[in-house]
C-alpha cells in the first residue's frame, strides 16, 4: 500500500500540474470513443447478427415486382402470387409477406403520422423480435384487430407496461395493443417500423397496390448456393408458367446479409469503417504525443531520477505509461457514458425527420462486442499516444532526463 | 571500488563536438573521501556521472566491485545504482509531491522484497541522523535548501549505499549550511562509506582525504 502511494502520488501530481494537457488527453479520448463506439456497434448491426438480424444469411429477400431478362416490369406480386411461387421451392422452413402503408392513427384522442406493416403470422418467425409484453399474433388474433407496437412507440404513449389492452385507431378500424416488442436499431430489419397489424385489415390505402416484400427462411445448415437455386429455379418457373416470361430477372433475390451489404456499401463499408477508424485514432493520438512531449520537461526530470534511483528503463517506461493510461481509461468510461446521450440526440433528431416510426440508432450496446474491439483499440491508443513519448524520453541517457526538468 | 579506464567523453551535438574528458584513469578505493575540482565547464559532473552509470563514456569504461558496468544488462546496472551507490545534486531532485518521509523512501520502490514497514523504520532513523525528524510531512517546497539537502542525503542513505556520489552538494547553500552538510558527509566518511565529491569549494576540499584537478577534461596531478 504504502509503496504503492509512493508510486501514483507523482502520476496524479503531475496530471493535476499539467490540467490543460490532462483535460485534453480525456476529452481527445472521450470523443474518440464515443464516435469509435457508435461506428463499431452501427457496424455490428449492418454486419453482424443482432436481433432480428440473426439469421440473416439465411434469410432471402425476394422483389414486389417480377422482371423479364432486360428488367422490365411484368408483375407485381401479392401474398397469393407469392403463394403459388413457393409451392415449387424445396427445402426452406418458412416464408413471410407483408406491406407497408403511411397513414394517420389516433392514440390518446389525437392523429399521429405512421407507418403501419400489414403481416401475415410467420413474419415473427423469420424475424426474430423479442417480447417484452405479451406475445406474436396468434391463429385467433390474426383474424381480429390486434396490434404489435415497439417499446419505444409504447413509451411515447403509455406509462410504463401499460401499452397492452390500449385502443388505436385508424382508417376506420379500431385496434387492441397485444404486444410490445423490445427496440432494434432502424438499420435492422424492421427496425424502422413501430406498428404491426395482421394483412386481413390492409385496404391497400393509400398505395392502390397489393404488391407484398416477401422473405424466406431457409434451414441453418443449407449452402447459399442451395438456397438461391431453390428459390430462383422457383422463381423463374412461377414467371414462366403464370407470367408467359421465358426468363425473368433473379438479379434482385439475395439474402438479407448480401442486401444489407448491399445497401450499405459492402466491402466498401468494412474498409471505409477501418479507414474511419484509423483517422479517429491518429489523429488524437497524434495531438496527445505532441503535448506530451511539450509537457515531459518536469516529467522527465523526475524519470530520470527514478532512473539514477534504481528504476530500470522498463519500469521508466511503465511509469510514463502509466499516466496516460489512467487518462485514457477515464477518457473511454466517459467516452461510453457520453454515448448514451449522444445517440439519444441522433434518435431525436433522426424522428424529426422521419414518420415511420419512433425509431433508435442503438437501443442498446453490445457489451461482448465494446470488450473484444472497444477495450484492444483503448490499450493501444494507450500504447501508442503514452508509449511513444515514453519510448523516446527512455532512450535519452539518465544525466540528460535529469536536466529536461531543471529550471 | 570504483575504477575509471581510459574513459574518454565526447558530446555530439549538431555541429559542435565537444569533448568533455580525456583519458581518465583513475581509482576511488573503499573508505575514501575524494573531492573533484575544476573551473567551470572542465567535466567534474560528466566525471562523476559516468562513475554513477547515469552516462556512458564515449571510450573506456568504469569497474564497480570488480564488475565491468558496460558489460552489464540495464535491469543490472539499475540495480548497482539502487544498491552500491547514493547520489546528491547540487539542485537537490526532491520529487515536488512527495513529502519528506516519501521522498526518502522512494529509492526502496525499486528494491524487489524490501518491506515498506522495515524501510520506513530505517527511513526515520536517517532523518533523525540529518536532523529532519520535526519535517517528515513537510513537502520540498516548505523546506530551505539546507534542508532539501538534507533530505536528499537521507535518500541517497536509505539503501545503505557503499559509494555516495555528490555533484556541488553545497552549491547551493550559504557557508554555514554548507558547512553542516559538509559535517554529515564527514561523519558517514567515518562510518566507512567512500563518498565522491564535486564541490568548488577549496575550504571544504581540504576536508577530504584526497583532492582530484581537473582542467579541460583531463586530470592534473
Ligand atoms: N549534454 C551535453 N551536450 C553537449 N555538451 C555537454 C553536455 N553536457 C556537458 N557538456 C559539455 O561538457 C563540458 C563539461 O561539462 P560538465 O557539466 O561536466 O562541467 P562541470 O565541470 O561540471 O562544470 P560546472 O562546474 O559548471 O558544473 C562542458 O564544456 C559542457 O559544455
Ligand atoms: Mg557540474
Amino acid at each position: 500500500m504504502g509503496k504503492l502511494r509512493i508510486y501514483f502520488k507523482p502520476i496524479w501530481y503531475n496530471i493535476m500540474h499539467h490540467k490543460a494537457y490532462a483535460g485534453f488527453c480525456v476529452f481527445g479520448t472521450m470523443l474518440t470513443f464515443v464516435f469509435i463506439t457508435i461506428l463499431l456497434q452501427v457496424t455490428n448491426v449492418i454486419v453482424g447478427n443482432s436481433v432480428t438480424n440473426v439469421a440473416k444469411e439465411r434469410t432471402v429477400s425476394l422483389p414486389e415486382v417480377l422482371r423479364n431478362e432486360f428488367d422490365i416490369p411484368v408483375k407485381g406480386l401479392n401474398s397469393s402470387d407469392i403463394r403459388t411461387l413457393m409451392n415449387n421451392a424445396k427445402g426452406y422452413e418458412c416464408y413471410t409477406c407483408y406491406q407497408y402503408q403511411a397513414t394517420s392513427v389516433k392514440v390518446n384522442g389525437r392523429n399521429y403520422d405512421y407507418g403501419v406493416l400489414f403481416i401475415d403470422k410467420a413474419y415473427w418467425d423469420v424475424f426474430q423480435f423479442e417480447f417484452i409484453q405479451g406475445h406474436s399474433f396468434t391463429d385467433g388474433e390474426m383474424q381480429m384487430p390486434c396490434m404489435i407496437v415497439s417499446e419505444r412507440w409504447a413509451k411515447k404513449f403509455f406509462r410504463e407496461g401499460k401499452a397492452i389492452g390500449q385502443e388505436i385507431q385508424f382508417q376506420g378500424e379500431t385496434y387492441k395493443i397485444t404486444g410490445v416488442v423490445a427496440d432494434v436499431s432502424f438499420i435492422a430489419q424492421g427496425g424502422a417500423i413501430s406498428l404491426w397489424v395482421p394483412e386481413k385489415f390492409n385496404k391497400y390505402i393509400p398505395t392502390g397496390n397489393d404488391y407484398v416484400s416477401s422473405y424466406v427462411l431457409y434451414p441453418e445448415k443449407m449452402s447459399v448456393d442451395a438456397m438461391m437455386k431453390s428459390i430462383t429455379d422457383a422463381f423463374q418457373l412461377y414467371g414462366k408458367v403464370y407470367c408467359n416470361v421465358e426468363r425473368s430477372s433473379v438479379k434482385a433475390i439475395c439474402t438479407v446479409e448480401q442486401m444489407m451489404l448491399r445497401r450499405y456499401g459492402g466491402d466498401l463499408l468494412l474498409t471505409g469503417v477501418g479507414a474511419i477508424l484509423v483517422i479517429l485514432l491518429l489523429i488524437p493520438i497524434l495531438n496527445i504525443i505532441l503535448l506530451s512531449m511539450a509537457n515531459a520537461s518536469l516529467r522527465n526530470s523526475e524519470i530520470g531520477l527514478q532512473r539514477a534511483l534504481g528504476a530500470t528503463q522498463k519500469e521508466a517506461f511503465m511509469f510514463i505509461l502509466m499516466e496516460n493510461l489512467l487518462l485514457v481509461v477515464l477518457g473511454t468510461l466517459g467516452g461510453i457514458l457520453l454515448t448514451f446521450p449522444i445517440c439519444g440526440w441522433i434518435d431525436k433528431w433522426g424522428s424529426l425527420n422521419n414518420s415511420v416510426g419512433e425509431v433508435t440508432l442503438l437501443p442498446e450496446l453490445d457489451w461482448t462486442l465494446f470488450f473484444i474491439s472497444a477495450l484492444p483499440l483503448m490499450l493501444l491508443f494507450s500504447l501508442l499516444s503514452g508509449g511513444i513519448p515514453a519510448w523516446l524520453a527512455i532512450k535519452h541517457s539518465i544525466m540528460e532526463m535529469l536536466k529536461g526538468g531543471e529550471k | 571500488m570504483i575504477t575509471l579506464e581510459n574513459i574518454n567523453k565526447t558530446f555530439y551535438t549538431k555541429e559542435v563536438e565537444t569533448r568533455a574528458l580525456e583519458n581518465i584513469n583513475l581509482t576511488v578505493e573503499k573508505g575514501e573521501f575524494v573531492a573533484i575540482m575544476g573551473p567551470s565547464g572542465c567535466g567534474k559532473s560528466t566525471m562523476l556521472n559516468i562513475m554513477g552509470l547515469l552516462d556512458k563514456p564515449t571510450d573506456g569504461w568504469v569497474i564497480i566491485d570488480d564488475v565491468r558496468a558496460d558489460l552489464l544488462y540495464d535491469k543490472d546496472m539499475a540495480r548497482i545504482r539502487n544498491q552500491k551507490l547514493g547520489f546528491i545534486f547540487q539542485s537537490f531532485h526532491l520529487i515536488p509531491s512527495l513529502n519528506v518521509l516519501d521522498n526518502v523512501l522512494l529509492p526502496m520502490l525499486y528494491r524487489r522484497g524490501s518491506s515498506h514497514s522495515e524501510n520506513k523504520k530505517r527511513a526515520l532513523e536517517i532523518l533523525e541522523k540529518v536532523g529532519l525528524t520535526h519535517r517528515l510531512k513537510h513537502f520540498p517546497s516548505q523546506l530551505s535548501g539546507g534542508q532539501c539537502q538534507r533530505v536528499a542525503i537521507a535518500r541517497a542513505l536509505i539503501g545503505e549505499p557503499k559509494v555516495i556520489l555528490a555533484d556541488e552538494p553545497t552549491g547551493n547553500l550559504d557557508s554555514k549550511m554548507g558547512a553542516e552538510i559538509m559535517d554529515i558527509l564527514i561523519r558517514l566518511n567515518r562510518e566507512g562509506t567512500t563518498i565522491v565529491m564535486v564541490t568548488h569549494d577549496e575550504k571544504l576540499a581540504q576536508e577530504t582525504g584526497r583532492i582530484l584537478r581537473l582542467f579541460d577534461g583531463k586530470l592534473v596531478l
